[in-house]
């Protein structure tokens, strides 16, 4: 479930779970989207806080929620070609709308969740929350995006080094902006969210478009483009590994 | 092919480039010239890139660490080397070895730090001591994970002596430690600690000398635990991304044209003096000078 709050320029989007979107559930990531991209399109709305109820952000994914996922990537692939790596699809609609996008963490946050916060303008997270790297299992993951987030060799290190990043190093990193007590986090996000809606509305609006362009001449959109190719890649090596 | 270098040193490259694999799958390649603190001569270069063409090609290999022996990990390449670089009785290298020098064995698409870059392998350093001038932007700043520790001098130190700092154009430096702290490592030839190499993202982690060899291994035998394609997967992953980040790109250094530039008058002329007195007597020289344009700058 979806839920969609408008006060004044914030809008706030509540998710029950992300965990879904790790499956590569089709419509929800569809739904997410348009969420997003209306809420975008709202003149009346200058910045977008995406959060998760409950104590994680997006949980790691299991064995079964991998199979789901790949089977998924495969029956479906136009539709998840579609929904999570295409131009239209979900991640570029974050990357590439016209809002300021703030993402709220808390927990565990892995998977599709850690693919939203690289593709979000704004991180607040709680001290307690832990960063998993989502290329091992993600081929519409955009490894270019964290390059350029936290460097090349950090974003290499967190999709090598085999375990989840604090909330103290992710800030160290790059990955996230702010981590506060969780007492405080809700309040801080909304602080964080109403000082980029100060900015003038065509002036959120150009911004996104001027950053658009600098991620394009960086490589983001290209790696985006490369999703079906790592796709197929992602299922060649993981068939291999079977037979071997 | 024709292999570069003198008698002497293409005799000694095998003996100076260690190789082994364990059953695990892990290749390691150790620089074992430890009383040039590793310097590596022309076919020292040339059996680097031999060797990871060779882990490239063998499906046992998973994940290559290279290592150096004795206090350093590598100098970075030996200056000091005849390796029939120039006609007699010619000041300047001919076309051909100044192209094999600058674009087959160093900065070019052939070159030695390409092929760890373009490795199907992923690489892990081992660095300790000094890794300067070539195996800082060739050799440190292309390997997947850098594993340090806090005594590590790392950077472009010879453009303190040698004139243009070069690493200052290398795009992977620039992506992985900020164009800021590029320009600060390669204006000023400072080495940066092992400290500063965490702290800034270069390195991995960053672990005192005596814990380096147990850090390596857990860290390439966690990875060699893998399945093969799906390290390849990774390996294809950074390789694609770097290439869109236009990492991959060949270095657009000027270090080749240093050899030939002008000296200020006050200048001590590294290459003069290194005919003259060899490698240390030029570096001494470079302290007399450094001493002198210190003073001046002070004075100013």
């Amino acid at each position: 479930m979806i839920d969609l709050k408008l006060s004044g320029a914030l809008a706030t989007i509540t998710l029950q779970e992300l965990e879904p979107l790790s499956r590569h559930d089709i419509e929800f990531a569809l739904e997410l989207r348009n969420v997003i991209r209306d809420t975008a399109d709202d003149d009346n709305v200058k910045a977008i806080i995406l959060r998760t109820e409950g104590s994680d952000f997006c949980l790691p994914p299991t064995a079964s929620d991998l199979k789901i996922a790949a089977d998924s990537r495969i029956k479906k692939a136009a539709a998840w070609h579609a929904a999570y790596s295409a131009s239209a699809g979900l991640y570029q609609n974050m990357v590439y709308c016209k809002k300021f996008i703030l993402t709220v963490t808390r927990g565990q946050c892995a998977g599709a969740g850690s693919m939203l916060v690289l593709c979000s303008d704004f991180t607040v997270s709680s001290f307690d929350a832990t960063f998993a790297a989502p290329f091992a299992q993600y081929p519409e993951s955009n490894l270019v995006l964290a390059e350029l987030t936290m460097r090349l060799n950090r974003a290499k290190s967190w999709m090598l080094g085999g375990s989840a990043w604090s909330a103290e190093k992710a800030l160290h990193a790059g990955l996230i902006n702010q981590a506060v007590d969780a007492a405080d986090l809700d309040a801080c996000a909304v602080s964080a969210a109403k000082a980029a809606a100060l900015m003038p509305l065509d002036g959120v609006a150009m911004t996104k478009v001027l950053l658009e362009s600098f991620l394009d001449t960086q490589g983001v959109g290209q790696d985006f483009d490369m999703a079906d190719f790592y796709a197929s890649s992602m299922l060649a090596a993981q068939t291999q590994s079977r037979e071997k | 092919m024709k292999i570069y270098g003198n008698s002497e040193s293409i005799e000694n490259a095998i003996r100076q480039i260690l190789f082994e694999k364990s059953e695990e799958g892990i290749a390691r390649i150790t620089l074992n010239r430890p009383e040039k603190h590793n310097a590596m001569t022309v076919p020292m270069r040339t059996r680097l890139m031999a060797l990871l063409q060779q882990c490239d090609l063998d499906e046992t290999v998973k994940i290559i660490v290279i290592a150096g022996n004795g206090k350093s990990f590598c100098s970075g390449n030996e200056i000091n080397e005849d390796w029939g670089q120039r006609v007699p009785g010619q000041k300047r290298m001919s076309l051909t070895m100044a192209n094999r020098y600058a674009s087959d064995l160093n900065y070019g698409r052939q070159g030695f730090s390409q092929a760890l870059t373009r490795s199907k392998k992923i690489t892990i350093l081992a660095l300790h001591g000094y890794c300067a001038a070539a195996a800082y932007f060739m050799i440190a700043t292309r390997c997947d994970l850098v594993v340090v520790n806090p005594s590590s001098k790392i950077g472009a130190l010879e453009a303190r002596f040698l004139g243009p700092a070069g690493a200052v154009s290398a795009v992977h430096i620039n992506r992985i430690l900020g164009t800021k702290a590029a320009r600060r490592y390669g204006y000023t030839g400072a080495a940066m600690s092992g400290d500063d190499a965490l702290r800034i993202g270069l390195a991995h982690s960053c672990v005192p000398d005596e814990e380096m060899a147990t850090e390596v291994t857990a860290i390439a035998e966690r990875l060699a635990k893998q399945p093969e394609p799906i390290l390849a997967y990774y390996k294809s992953r950074i390789c694609a991304s770097e290439s869109l980040f236009q990492t991959n790109v060949r270095e657009i250094s000027g270090l080749l044209f240093s050899h030939f530039l002008q000296a200020g008058d006050d200048e001590a002329h590294f290459w003069t003096q290194v005919k003259k007195s060899g490698v240390s007597g030029a570096l001494d020289a470079d302290k007399a000078r450094l001493a002198a344009a210190t003073q001046k700058l002070s004075d100013a």
